[in-house]
């Protein structure tokens, strides 16, 4: 039990690292990095499947419960697209540094888009302003995967398949 | 048969866990709890960072201090040190002032002064966490001012901090009256620095430049409070009401002390 509770609160930590006032006061960030959707990402190319969809679930309702309105879309989007990129994973036998960018912009993309549309949907706000948004958000996400990479292939000597 | 049961129990399973889910995100009690498992690590990291500020500073100063003179290096030290130290209450004093105009010009209102401990880790969210609840008298619906104009509204009030929703974000909502002609508005955020008048009549006289102020008509709260600039005003052909665009005055980059104008 103990376990499995230690990546729930690495999750939760990695939430409340998200909400510091460090990334909008001192680094004066119009976009914070989704650190919690990294870490799912990586759980699964851990082969942590399980703990990942339960992780994803847990953020989705955490996420959700501080939103100032009622709502369930962070629950849905964490959860489907976990699902989504767990289905993904499977079908190759390995993916390279490529096929891991790719899949980490298809997993933002599955998290952001439905967001949007849900927040248009809620207030009729223009989208474009939310294209750039996606645009950056995907972009974050990916750059985080990079230096995951870097880190573990060039600073821990950890090889590739 | 057996395999039917088992699907049955499964989709059972299913539907319990969705309605439990539904259960959790829509009661109010555990948003709230949810705001101080933010707000309560939040205040903690906060409060390191002012720490770590402090003393990096107090280094720097001090290594700087090292390439002066050796007779001037202790009388320097100190003078620049006490220059920080007037620097910083000066600025402080500046905000304090701010506060203290804002109090004496809403002298009715029950005024509690909040620290912004942290931000939504939603990007599609615009709203920060404050460090007072419910311990202090903080209650859902309450006006939130900086710089004596209104930046958002509190949604959720936990024991030790709060939730605010800004003036920017999507479904931020309020009824607003404009200063000069006195015409009741709908207003609504849009985005960075930016709100929208809803339902604004051809008839209605809505000026450029002028002040969008809130009124006593959203439920009994505190009227007079700036929410924003009118900066662009248009009719589309075919369409009924006015497009009016109001620039907003909350900046999220740089908000440390604000006020919570309490019901």
């Amino acid at each position: 039990m103990i376990f499995y509770l230690k990546y729930f609160v690495i999750a939760y930590l990695l939430v409340v690292i998200q909400s510091n006032v460090f990334f909008k006061g001192v680094l004066k960030l119009f976009i914070v990095p989704d650190f919690v959707l990294v870490y799912i990402f990586w759980l699964t190319m851990e082969n942590k499947e399980n703990i990942a969809k339960y992780v994803g679930l847990f953020t989705g309702i955490f996420l959700d419960l501080l939103n100032p309105e009622k709502t369930f879309i962070n629950t849905f989007s964490y959860f489907f697209s976990t699902l989504y990129i767990i289905n993904i994973k499977n079908k190759f036998i390995g993916l390279n540094f490529t096929l891991k960018l790719l899949a980490i912009v298809l997993f933002s993309l599955i998290v952001s888009i439905p967001k949007t549309v849900y927040s248009f949907f809620l207030s009729n706000v223009s989208l474009n302003q939310s294209l750039s948004l996606i645009g950056f958000y995907v972009l974050y996400n990916a750059v985080i995967i990079y230096f995951i990479y870097y880190f573990t292939v060039f600073v821990l000597k950890r090889d590739e398949i | 048969m057996d395999n039917v049961k088992k699907r049955l129990i499964k989709l059972g399973i299913f539907f319990v866990s969705i309605v439990v889910i539904f259960v959790f995100l829509f009661s109010g009690k555990l948003k709230n709890i949810s705001v101080d498992f933010i707000g309560v690590p939040s205040n903690f990291i906060y409060s390191i960072f002012h720490r770590l500020e402090e003393i990096s500073s107090f280094f720097k100063d001090k290594k700087s201090l090292y390439q002066e003179n050796e007779k001037l290096k202790k009388e320097l030290e100190i003078l620049k040190l006490e220059n920080q130290k007037v620097f910083q209450l000066e600025k402080e004093n500046e905000e304090l002032r701010k506060v203290l105009q804002f109090k004496n010009q809403y002298m009715s209102a029950k005024i509690i002064v909040a620290r912004v401990i942290a931000f939504s880790p939603d990007n599609w969210v615009n709203s920060f966490f404050i460090d007072v609840g419910s311990k202090d008298g903080v209650k859902e619906g309450d006006f939130v001012v900086a710089g004596g104009y209104l930046i958002g509204m509190v949604k959720s009030v936990g024991l030790n901090s709060s939730e605010v929703l800004s003036v920017n974000d999507e479904n931020f909502k309020i009824t607003v009256r404009t200063r000069k002609t006195g015409e009741i508005c709908f207003y609504s955020g849009l985005g960075y620095k930016k709100g929208v008048l809803k339902y604004v009549r051809p008839e209605q006289d809505i000026r450029f430049s002028d002040i969008v102020e809130t009124t006593i008509l959203d439920m009994n709260r505190l009227e007079g409070i700036p929410v924003g600039i009118i900066k662009k005003i248009s009719t589309k052909e075919g369409e009924f009401f006015k497009e009016v665009e109001v620039e907003t005055f909350y900046y999220p980059y740089s908000l440390d002390y604000v006020i919570v104008v309490s019901r």
